[in-house]
């Protein structure tokens, strides 16, 4: 109730109603679609975090079952949501021996179809955060505007954003969770709330890494909103460090008592040991960048952030605005290097606040671009394999068929997804020169 | 939003995350069991899990005794073929997916593993069954000839389950690792060498057919099919195969050890993360060469028990397995 009473949906004179309507239809196309795809998902993701769940069961820990390749903060989440589903009368899935195939070996994720009732419950946290993520934006740009058009705009941008819908509703991936707190702490930072501020951020961190790289967004505008008192900018920084720390301890804690440190950024390696047996030329390289490649652009990446952060915060004007461009042009150029296709969803959530609450409507061309291409890429990734669960629990196809013709279609599906990942790199070329053409462009955002 | 509201939601967040953190590494919430007991003319079972979970209850006629017990082999200072940190990491997962049915374990280094050996032949029975995760056997218990120590053991009973490599062909020590030319598969299950893949660094080979016992496998939610290292059953007599084969090789083979009573089982694949559990499921349940299955149940539990009974043959050997989950939860073995 007091979600629709802050949109004005109980407003009472007209105009505020058509506005608060606007924002009830926009909620109800979102939950509608995500209905929609519903019955759609990667079982073989969903495999992942199954195991972890029935790790958990067994009385393990997040790491113990060796299936969680994540930093910790949605497995804590996932061990809460685990025991509150264990109150549900349904079974997660099943293994189905149509899966096992000449490929791979036949591991459980490979053999594993998630249950039709698992795949709309587990689905509903992730809409809870996509929906919390999406009301912080709202709330941020109604406040720093006072325009409720603009706020229905922000939340418009994230909630019905093609990338987080697909996200959360088919590839069941918790990005959305790591935008959330990213946006609460840029919030809770231009509301001086720098302990807070900071604490968000670490959770941010500890749930998908990319958020860090705000972090030098937020040191300008500590700098910037101290007013050059150094006195001011180091009792700021040291709240939003203990902040940090705070949560970086809460968070570890558990880890560090049980020696799996290690195993919680264990994934990391993982995901870049590839790039060592690559071998071949630059164009090679480019030729085939593939997510894993990531670690060998960072450095150039890490020069961009620093020098994008600075420039945008030499220029006069406001300081929260400033925040969220250095912000936004930090996170995007993280994804100049194709990521793995969710991955910027956090991207989509500062995309929001930079049209939204700056006005910068160039940003509007990096949100198509990333919601398009990213989600066709993964669909030529995932293929046929996000039917499965509706052809194993239903008529409307047959499961055998199904695996039969994903297998049949994979070797096209690789020669066409050649070309889309080599697609997703302009996203992060538009991006770029969004971020040049804002901060030359600084005064004329829209208003 | 007021500054006020904003903490009480970041602490309704962090509190949720809390809690999901200290079930997961403090107060363990979950509770699964299972108990079984003689009845007239057979046996009875109860199972019960505070989780939302399947279970199924395998009457196994095993044919032999196995014993409980489980030695896994495991010594960094030895060569292998496969990196030791990410050995360590699998052997974590194994043990791991032991504790969760009751299988009771310990590690073993190659001399370890050569004094309990020993010790076994010198009292006529094997104690304890043996896992060599690594693919190649240690010097301290083969040395490729007739006389080994691991031969020894497995005349007298032994039960040696196998995965990693093809079987007997490495012989591991602390400079490097040697490979056998020939007589490897003859030495272990009489059978001719180019019946056990070996060409790993060609192909691997992910069997699709499924093999003549794939039956049982399936009781078991086992679906292998790693058919890398994979046996030709086509010479063998006292064996069964419950996983796929592909071009005459077979995954998932328990064969009788070709010079005595002992039993060794081949896992044709690699180590790897996600095979522990399909490793785990069959050591646990105590499976063999010659049994049949002479009962299955199978129900749901959520938040309940369930009881049953079945028929057993007095002049039999008997286990019980039951295992709660997909993926499994929990699991035990009770002998009868």
């Amino acid at each position: 109730m007091d979600f629709f009473h802050l949109s004005g949906v109980l407003g009472d004179n007209s105009a505020k109603g058509r506005i608060g309507r606007s924002l009830l239809y926009i909620f109800i196309a979102g939950i509608v679609l995500r209905l929609f795809l519903g019955p759609l998902s990667f079982s073989f993701d969903m495999s992942f975090f199954v195991i972890t769940g029935a790790g958990f069961e067994s009385g393990r820990t997040l790491y113990e079952a060796g299936n969680f390749y994540y930093p910790p903060v949605y497995g804590y989440f996932l061990s809460a949501l685990t025991y509150m589903w264990n109150f549900l009368p349904f079974q997660s899935g099943y293994m189905s021996e149509l899966l096992v195939n000449s490929t791979a070996v036949s591991d459980f994720s490979q053999v594993y179809i998630s249950s039709m009732a698992l795949v709309f419950v587990y689905k509903i946290p992730l809409t809870v955060i996509d929906l919390a993520c999406s009301w912080l934006i709202y709330v941020m740009v109604k406040e720093k505007t006072g325009d409720r058009r603009k706020a229905e705009i922000g939340f418009a941008l994230f909630f019905l954003s093609p990338l987080v819908l697909w996200s959360s509703s088919v590839a069941c991936m918790f990005d959305s969770l790591s935008a959330f707190f990213m946006i609460f702490s840029i919030y809770s930072l231009t509301k001086n709330q720098y302990l807070l501020s900071g604490a968000m951020l670490s959770l941010a961190f500890f749930t998908k890494l990319f958020p860090i790289v705000i972090g030098f967004a937020v040191i300008c505008y500590i700098i910037s909103r101290s007013e050059g008192r150094w006195k001011e900018v180091f009792k700021k920084t040291a709240m939003y460090a203990a902040g940090f720390a705070i949560a970086a301890a809460i968070v570890l804690l558990p880890l560090v008592l049980n020696g799996e440190l290690s195993s919680s950024f264990g994934f990391f390696g993982d995901r870049t040991e590839g790039t060592s047996s690559g071998g071949g030329g630059l164009l090679d390289f480019f030729a085939n960048p593939t997510p894993d490649k990531f670690i060998y652009a960072f450095p150039i990446m890490f020069l961009l952030i620093a020098i994008f952060s600075m420039l945008a915060f030499m220029r006069d004007g406001d300081d929260d605005k400033k925040l969220v461009m250095a912000s936004v042009i930090s996170v995007c150029t993280l994804f100049i290097w194709p990521p793995i296709p969710t991955y910027p969803v956090i991207a989509i959530a500062l995309i929001a606040l930079a049209v939204a609450y700056c006005g910068r409507r160039e940003w509007l061309i990096p949100w198509l671009l990333f919601s398009i291409l990213m989600v066709v890429h993964h669909i030529l990734n995932f293929g046929g394999r996000i039917l499965y669960t509706l052809a194993n629990e239903t008529s409307l196809l047959d499961l055998g068929s199904t695996v039969a013709k994903y297998f049949q279609f994979l070797p096209l599906s690789w020669d066409i997804m050649y070309y889309t990942l080599l697609a997703l790199f302009i996203p992060g070329i538009a991006c770029i020169i969004a971020a040049v053409y804002s901060i030359k462009h600084e005064g004329e955002a829209e208003t | 939003m007021k500054t006020g509201t904003l903490y009480i939601l970041a602490v309704a967040v962090v509190a949720f995350m809390v809690a999901g953190q200290v079930m997961a590494y403090g107060a363990n919430p979950y509770h699964t069991s299972s108990d079984s007991w003689s009845v007239y003319g057979g046996i009875g079972y109860e199972v019960s899990s505070n989780t939302s979970s399947n279970y199924d209850a395998l009457l196994i006629d095993t044919g032999i005794y196995i014993p409980d017990g489980l030695m896994i082999y495991e010594d960094s200072s030895y060569v292998s073929y496969f990196d030791q940190s990410y050995m360590l990491e699998t052997t974590d997962l194994l043990c791991s997916e032991l504790s969760l049915r009751n299988v009771e374990y310990t590690i073993v280094d190659a001399e370890q593993i050569r004094a309990e050996l020993e010790e076994d032949i010198s009292n006529g029975s094997a104690d304890m069954r043996l896992i060599i995760p690594v693919g190649v056997l240690p010097d301290t218990i083969y040395d490729g000839g007739p006389d080994s120590l691991i031969l020894k053991w497995l005349e007298t009973g032994g039960v040696l389950y196998w995965t990693g490599y093809t079987l007997g062909c490495g012989i591991s020590s602390v400079s490097g690792v040697y490979e056998r030319d020939s007589g490897y598969a003859a030495d272990f299950l009489g059978i001719a060498d180019q019946d056990i893949r070996k060409d790993p660094y060609v192909s691997s080979l992910y069997a699709t057919e499924k093999a003549e016992d794939y039956c049982i496998g399936e009781s078991m939610s086992i679906m292998y099919n790693d058919s890398t290292f994979g046996i030709n059953t086509q010479n063998l007599t006292d064996y069964i195969s419950i996983g796929f084969t592909s071009s005459g090789y077979d995954s998932l083979v328990l064969a009788k050890y070709q010079g005595g009573d002992g039993m060794i089982v081949v896992f044709g694949g690699k180590p790897a993360i996600n095979t522990m559990p399909t490793i785990a499921q069959v050591i646990a349940s105590k499976l063999t060469y010659c049994s049949v299955i002479a009962e299955h149940d199978s129900g749901k539990l959520f938040h309940s028990s369930e009881r049953g009974t079945m028929e057993t043959d007095p002049s039999k050997i008997y286990s019980l397995y039951i295992y709660v989950g997909t993926p499994q939860i929990y699991a035990r073995t009770f002998d009868h």
